[in-house]
């Protein structure tokens, strides 16, 4: 499994690298803003992508409405995990076709469990 | 009219004169004057905006700033907590392993005495007496292991604790992405009200001397929340859950304003199902009815 972690925070970028590992997630790439990941996304597959939504150059939105508009990613689950809280931020991911919602500061409990949903809703489809 | 009131009047006459050549030279002074007060009067109410402004911003900026404090000393606090647990358990995995240590010394002890027993001469062996010592050893070694493993099996789950809470130490870093949110929504404030007292200073014809002048600084612009903070609320997460999955179990994935909202004042549980009230509403609006 290849999961992209797209994130501007080095500190986080760790910490989600230690879980996925601890998950088995043998293959991670990792990006500092949406548009170096969506040229990750161009050049190789990914079976999940994990971002960050304020982000320089492209933020975590861009980045979805991006994997959703191109047919070759648009399969892709994306967990978002984000420090905006507002419902209205909240209705606005889930319309841009997120699969996941995570509000910062995350436990280990509500990642694993998240990555794991993700993870197990990709495999049954 | 007599010579002296005539020179009176031509007295009168020259201080009349010398005043209007006064007024004249007066007249452009006070054109000038006004020009001024009028010129002044927009710049005045400028730095009186800037000032309301900068007055509005620095309590905001100060309140971020505590805001910092409060995230940093909260993570710094969980991060203690997390630390005394762990030495604590370290503390019991060592006297633990000292009591391994203790058991394995004793059933060491009683190995031995077992192996004088089978040493003995053929004739004391199978004795009564023999029988019972030999079974008081192999009992007692009996209880002596399973007290060693229970140590080991104790020591395991105090060990994987700490691993544990290594890892939340490591969540509770997380700190450092909140605060520098909360620092760039500081100094997004200080590099608008900078820019406001420049614009001020240049209109005055004063321009003060930007430090970028003298010594290069680029600072990157970082993307931020100005409402980013750092708590351990549950109900935060439980509610984008909460949307996520009411959303997805609806055929419709229109949420009601009026749900939305219960959820997030916390007036409704955020694992509550939707009302069959709500879904015949959301049934009307995929239907046009509304």
């Amino acid at each position: 499994m290849k999961c992209l972690i797209v994130e501007d925070s080095i500190i986080v970028r760790r910490i989600l690298g230690s879980v996925l590992k601890k998950l088995g997630v043998t293959h991670i790439l990792e990006a500092g803003d949406g548009k170096t990941a969506w040229h990750y996304l161009e050049r190789e597959p990914v079976d999940l992508v994990i971002t960050d939504w304020n982000m320089p150059e492209m933020d975590g939105l861009e980045l979805v409405q991006a994997i959703r508009k191109h047919e070759r990613t648009s399969h892709i689950p994306v967990i978002m995990i984000t420090i905006r809280d507002r419902q209205d931020d909240v209705m606005k991911a889930y319309e841009y076709q997120v699969n996941s919602y995570i509000v910062k500061p995350f436990s280990l409990k509500s990642l694993k469990e998240k990555i794991e949903q993700v993870i197990k809703a990709t495999g049954e489809k | 009219m007599n010579p002296q009131q005539m020179e009176r009047i031509l007295e009168r006459i020259n201080e009349l004169k010398a005043l209007f050549i006064f007024g004249q030279r007066v007249i452009p002074f006070l054109e000038e004057l006004f020009g001024f007060v009028q010129n002044i009067v927009p710049l005045m109410q400028d730095m009186n905006r800037s000032l309301r402004e900068s007055t509005t911003k620095m309590p905001r900026a100060s309140s971020q700033l505590n805001d910092v404090t409060r995230a940093t000393e909260l993570a710094t606090n969980e991060i203690l907590d997390i630390l005394d647990d762990i030495l604590f358990k370290l503390g019991e995995v060592q006297s633990s392993l000292n009591q391994a240590t203790d058991f394995h010394r004793k059933i060491n002890r009683l190995e031995r005495k077992l192996d004088r027993l089978l040493d003995m001469d053929p004739e004391t062996m199978g004795t009564p007496e023999w029988i019972r010592q030999a079974k008081a050893v192999q009992e007692e070694k009996k209880t002596l292991l399973k007290a060693l493993r229970k140590t080991f099996t104790r020591s395991l789950k105090q060990i994987n604790d700490v691993k544990e809470n290594a890892s939340n130490i490591m969540f509770s870093l997380q700190v450092q992405d909140i605060t520098s949110q909360q620092i760039a929504a500081v100094n997004h404030l200080i590099e608008s009200v900078q820019e406001r007292i420049e614009q001020l200073l240049n209109r005055l014809e004063a321009p003060v001397a930007s430090p970028s002048e003298n010594e290069p600084v680029s600072v990157q612009p970082l993307p931020f929340d100005p409402q980013a903070s750092y708590t351990r609320d549950d109900h935060r997460q439980q509610t984008a859950d909460a949307i996520f999955s009411r959303s997805a179990s609806v055929e419709n994935p229109t949420f009601l304003q009026e749900e939305i909202d219960q959820l997030f004042q916390g007036n409704i549980s955020p694992d509550s199902s939707p009302s069959p009230a709500s879904n015949a509403n959301r049934e009307k609006r995929s239907s046009g009815n509304e």
